[in-house]
């Protein structure tokens, strides 16, 4: 059952994030065979998540927060704090983006603190009320409640596919020009976005590796259709043009026989719905480094002090390009945050067994 | 509960005026807008026909819906209609706008209109026409559409703004004698200007190369006419030294309604594949002269040419194409009589 | 005998109090007992037959007297408080021995009958009534089990009650059972005689939405609950079984479901499931569409609501809570109303109010209809107390429809979600499937 959980907490987490922006990040980034830049993307996130995990395997139901402690503090807080700042930022921008995507949707008509509320409100509720059990457990809920109209969506968003667009499939001598661009690595949130977590449960459930990567396996498609379906309905230059294709791709699916006209509506409310839970997954991520890492102060405290921070913040974020922007600048950190943290967590982990083995050894 | 009627600008679903068809013209650099409103009242009876003008479509939509007793909701509109003036000089703008505000769905149809809007709007107002949603069933796939009318929803449109090798016809309609809308073809749009007339049977066979499945009749002259119940299309393409060429292979489900002089089911299959060659033939050569790939041709070639020959597909490849047809006809029943 | 004196006058304003000798042979015996609870005549046969063949088999009277029950001290308290109980009480005058004698007691609950809350279409019949030995005896035919443990409390100091509480050793969750017998026996002075008094025992949050307990007449659903792992408790006078911690399972699975083809069981959870979300999330969608959301909507049905609307005079918001409100007026009625004029009244409410609020245009014909439909949907989850939690929910997910429409019914969908995967019972989680596990 844990394994299950961990598995769809996993599968949500990233769900909610790559439909949005993603696509448009992946299109930026090359001309044509749009594949590469996914599939680098991805194994990229295998290669961290294996690393990660392999580190945490040493230490048995231990948290990340306590792994990095027992060692050098130097050490632990050189990986925390980027880690910290880099959770807490994430969250404002999600929180500001959904927003602002949720306003071009549909409700152009509320005031945009009233949705930044919503999004820090029902998150904020989720892990105050619910904490970590509650959350693993509200994901299977989560994926019952939330797979078919997703599963529809996709599915008939293949609708006005011309699969002339999907060629060339090798690009020739520029295949690996997209490594240069920087919207190649904005687009990595995506996969950066959910995997931290994985850290963080240790201490409340046991699971097995093997379901993180089953997990990472479901969203690869999603990754694909995101990019892909945009692409093969309008092709490169016009998807370019868009803010975010894959939302605007199923705004053009007609079905007949339903009785709404605008089948987005389904896949949006469902990925609002997965944002809400990757953002609680990210407070709780935080609340747990404040919590083990420098004070214990209990959640009704802190969750309420959080929210107010980042509604502050987000309200002083104006407009969608400094959002942008933020999201640009935040890509060294978040580099800096997916390649440290796992490197960090399995040398410590390395010393720590061989530690253990010389005194095991010894007696 | 005050805050439901304060700051947020909720109207119910009965105070808002949702127009289903919007009229676009252009004259002396002003925009002149039509709203094509359907009344809401018990008898359901008619439509309200709004106009304004305006420098811009949206300053003309805004001084309408100030205007307006209920807001003014874009949301529901199913087909704007731009008069000729209008698609000769360029549709990009007003797509562009469209895909920008999601006011508009995307899945709304262009249509182009044959007469002044002025008259066209009065005449399909004619209570007498029924309900007033005469302009949004035509177009309705489940009801009025025929494959000899063009379907091309905003989203294409765009698609053939920004794309190298893919370009759109839209239907042109005007008010009809009889019928409160009459097909006029269709017009071919290149990025988004209009550069030739389509007629409604070459429509069709637009229709049927795109491999839309439809139940279109075709007249094989003097000898019968047909009822196409299905059809696909296979595509095979060949690049010889900058000149594409295309084989093409069209399976015809037919259906036989009338013939004429007793002909053979053979002679039948001949005449249909001479007659369609002929048609497909004509249309390309005109097709071609305005350099608008509206098959898409260009699409088969994506595999074959790199990014920098495609972006001159039209100029280049394009009016060198050569279309071979091959008509494979399946005549499925000839109805309660024999044929020979 | 100044206790049996003090006895008497204590129960001498009583009139059910008998108090009477009893001479066998040379020995004298006094009987006394509350003739409420004790069939006299069929007691005293069976007090009088053993001593009168001992009397004459010339046996030694005052052992065998002894063994017709259990020897109490002569104490006034003691001997008030087992009549009290219901048990006769017999002392030899010359020695001033006290026997409390189990006696033969008056018939004090209906015979084992129908349910009348449960409805099943395929199982067993019997429900649980009043009477604590009778459920036991319901409870043990149906699972002969070795595994079954039973365990008796007393509860109250003046006014005194038994609660029974019964599990199976080997399937329970051992913190479970841990927390419930501590939470049982910490508060052994509480008195315990209805629900809100065990929740306050096991200190369940006052506002709960959701039910910690289900409660059970059909001994099968308590016999599943037990084989699952989950405690069953009964309280004396109160005719059901209480099972705890209860799942969110609960509103969809019924051990009735075990007497259908899978198949059909399975279309029947599912359609629980749907009948769920249904009443909750159509009210809601009626005002997101109508006064948020309606681009949502094809044009045909856009068009055809606003025409439906057109003289309401006021926001959909207030049109459906106004017909919600009655909705809940008449479910509320109709539990009051004898069952002789229930249905006149239902049908009145139901079609008469309804067609009159139509045509006097103050509300619309489809909102009829939503809540038409949702009101029926609600009932189709198993347990009352399950249909109270979507019955109140539903009005959350209304409010934040009518302030963000369709984004503010997925946000109620989803604090609703979030609310049901927090709660726990006794530290079980609620939003498991059949097993109760802690975590």
């Amino acid at each position: 059952m844990s394994n299950l959980q961990v598995s769809t907490t996993y599968i949500l987490t990233h769900l909610g994030l790559i439909f949005f922006l993603y696509p448009s990040d992946v299109i930026d980034s090359t001309n044509e065979a749009q594949w590469l830049p996914v599939l680098t993307g991805f194994v990229f996130h295998l290669l961290i998540i294996f690393v990660y995990l392999k580190g945490l395997r040493y230490f048995q139901g231990e948290s990340i927060v306590n792994i990095l402690l027992r060692k050098n503090k130097i050490v632990a807080w050189a990986v925390l704090l980027p880690m910290l700042l880099y959770l807490s930022w994430i969250m404002i921008i999600a929180v500001r983006s959904f927003s602002e995507v949720i306003s071009i949707a549909f409700l152009s008509n509320t005031p945009i603190w009233i949705l930044i509320l919503l999004l820090l409100l029902v998150p904020g509720f989720m892990t105050l009320h619910g904490k970590i059990g509650g959350l693993l457990r509200l994901s299977i809920m989560f994926s019952c409640l939330f797979v078919i109209p997703i599963v529809f969506v996709l599915a008939t968003s293949f609708q006005n596919v011309d699969w002339h667009y999907l060629f060339p499939l090798w690009p020739g001598p520029r295949a690996l020009h997209f490594l240069t661009h920087p919207s190649f690595y904005k687009s990595l949130f995506a996969y950066s976005g959910g995997f931290l977590l994985l850290g963080f449960l240790p201490s409340y459930t046991v699971y097995k590796p093997k379901a993180v990567f089953w997990g990472s396996l479901v969203i690869l498609p999603s990754y694909l259709i995101a990019v892909y379906v945009p692409v093969l309905t309008l092709g490169e230059e016009s998807a370019r043009q868009l803010q975010f294709p894959y939302l605007f791709i199923v705004d053009t699916i007609s079905i007949n026989w339903l009785m709404f006209d605008r089948i987005n509506v389904f896949l949006l409310l469902s990925l609002v719905a997965f944002c809400m839970f990757f953002i609680a997954a990210t407070m709780f991520q935080i609340l747990e480094i404040v919590r083990l890492g420098i004070k214990d102060i209990s959640p009704n405290f802190l969750v309420p002090i959080l929210i107010t921070y980042s509604l502050i913040i987000c309200l002083f974020i104006p407009d969608w390009k400094t959002v942008d922007l933020l999201f640009q600048w935040n890509t060294p950190l978040r580099l800096y945050v997916a390649c440290v943290t796992p490197v960090v967590v399995l040398v410590i982990g390395w010393l720590h067994a061989r530690k253990l083995k010389r005194e095991l050894n010894s007696t | 509960m005050t805050m439901l009627s304060g700051c947020w600008d909720n109207k119910d679903i009965n105070h808002r005026a949702l127009p289903i068809a919007m009229g676009i013209s252009y004259q002396n650099g002003k925009y002149k807008i039509y709203l094509d409103i359907p009344k809401v009242s018990e008898r359901n009876a008619g439509i309200q026909v709004i106009t304004a003008t305006g420098d811009s479509v949206s300053s003309a939509v805004d001084n309408i819906s100030m205007n307006m007793e209920s807001q003014l909701d874009l949301l529901h509109l199913k087909v704007i209609i731009v008069d000729k003036t209008f698609a000769h000089r360029g549709l990009d703008e007003i797509v562009d706008s469209i895909i920008r505000s999601r006011h508009v769905s995307p899945k709304t149809m262009f249509v182009i209109c044959d007469e002044p809007l002025d008259q066209f709007f009065k005449r399909i107002n004619n209570p007498s026409n029924g309900d007033g949603n005469e302009i949004y069933d035509f177009f309705q796939k489940n009801s009025g559409w025929n494959p000899e009318i063009a379907y091309t929803p905003v989203w294409k449109v765009f698609r053939s703004i920004h794309s190298y090798t893919h370009d759109v016809v839209l239907p042109v309609i005007q008010s009809g004698e009889t019928t409160a809308i009459q097909s006029n073809g269709s017009g071919i749009l290149k990025n988004g200007k209009m550069v030739g007339r389509l007629s409604n049977e070459q429509t069709l066979l637009y229709n049927v190369f795109n491999g839309i499945s439809l139940d279109g009749k075709i007249e094989v002259t003097g000898k019968a006419t047909l009822q196409l119940v299905n059809s696909h299309i296979r595509h095979q393409t060949k690049l010889d030294n900058k000149n594409p060429e295309m084989y093409c292979t069209l399976h015809l489900n037919v259906i036989i309604l009338d013939a004429t002089g007793h002909p053979s089911t053979k002679e039948i299959k001949l005449e249909l594949q001479t007659l369609l060659q002929r048609r497909l033939e004509q249309l390309l050569q005109k097709v071609q002269r305005t350099q608008a790939d509206i098959f898409g041709i260009g699409q088969h070639f994506r595999n074959d040419l790199t990014r920098t020959e495609l972006a001159n597909w039209r100029t280049e490849y394009y009016p060198h194409v050569k279309i071979n047809l091959k008509v494979i006809t399946t005549i499925r029943n000839t109805g309660n009589l024999k044929l020979p | 005998m100044a206790a049996i004196d003090e006895v008497n006058v204590y129960f001498s304003s009583y009139p059910d109090f008998v108090h009477q000798k009893l001479q066998i042979a040379s020995e004298t015996f006094t009987i006394a007992g509350l003739k409420s609870l004790i069939n006299f005549p069929q007691t005293m046969y069976m007090v009088r037959d053993p001593l009168l063949s001992a009397a004459i088999n010339r046996l030694e009277l005052l052992d065998i007297f002894t063994g017709l029950g259990q020897a109490i001290a002569l104490d006034t308290n003691t001997i008030i408080s087992e009549i009290s109980d219901g048990m006769l009480i017999a002392v030899h005058d010359a020695t001033g021995k006290v026997i409390s004698i189990y006696p033969v007691p008056q018939p004090n609950s209906r015979s084992i009958s129908l349910p009348t809350m449960e409805n099943n279409v395929g199982g067993s019949n019997s429900a649980f009534n009043e009477d604590l030995n009778s459920n036991l005896v319901l409870l043990r035919s149906h699972l002969n089990d070795n595994d079954l443990r039973i365990k008796t409390y007393s509860f109250g100091n003046d006014k005194k009650n038994t609660v029974m509480l019964c599990f199976s050793e080997q399937t329970i969750d051992p913190t479970l059972l841990d927390t419930l017998t501590q939470k049982l026996e910490a508060n052994l002075n509480t008195e315990i005689s209805n629900l809100k008094e065990l929740s306050s025992v096991f200190q369940f949050s006052k506002f709960s939405l959701v039910t910690h307990y289900m409660t059970h007449e059909l001994p099968q659903n308590a016999v599943r609950a037990i084989k699952n792992g989950r405690a069953v408790l009964f309280i004396e006078r109160l005719p059901f079984a209480i099972i705890l911690p209860s799942l969110v399972s609960d509103m969809f699975i019924t051990e009735d479901d075990l007497n259908h083809p899978p198949v059909f069981s399975w279309m029947l959870k599912i359609l629980r499931i749907i009948g769920s979300l249904t009443t909750l999330i159509f009210p809601g969608l009626y005002v997101a569409l109508v006064s948020v959301n309606p681009d949502v909507l094809r044009f045909e049905l856009a068009h055809s609501i606003a025409r439906s609307r057109l003289d309401v005079p006021y926001p959909a918001i207030i049109e459906a809570l106004l017909l919600l409100g009655i909705m809940e007026l008449i479910m509320e009625a109709i539990i009051r109303l004898p069952t002789s004029i229930g249905p006149t009244v239902t049908m009145v409410g139901g079609i008469v109010l309804g067609q009159a609020v139509v045509d006097a245009k103050l509300v619309s014909n489809l909102l009829i209809i939503v809540l038409a439909a949702a009101t029926i949907a609600n009932a189709t989850v198993v347990g009352f107390q399950n249909s109270y939690t979507l019955r109140l929910s539903k009005y959350l997910l209304l409010i934040l429809s009518a302030f963000l429409g369709v984004l503010g019914l997925l946000s109620g969908l989803v604090i609703l979600c979030a609310y049901l995967a927090g709660v726990r019972t006794l530290g079980i989680p609620y939003l498991q499937l059949i097993r109760a596990k802690g975590d």
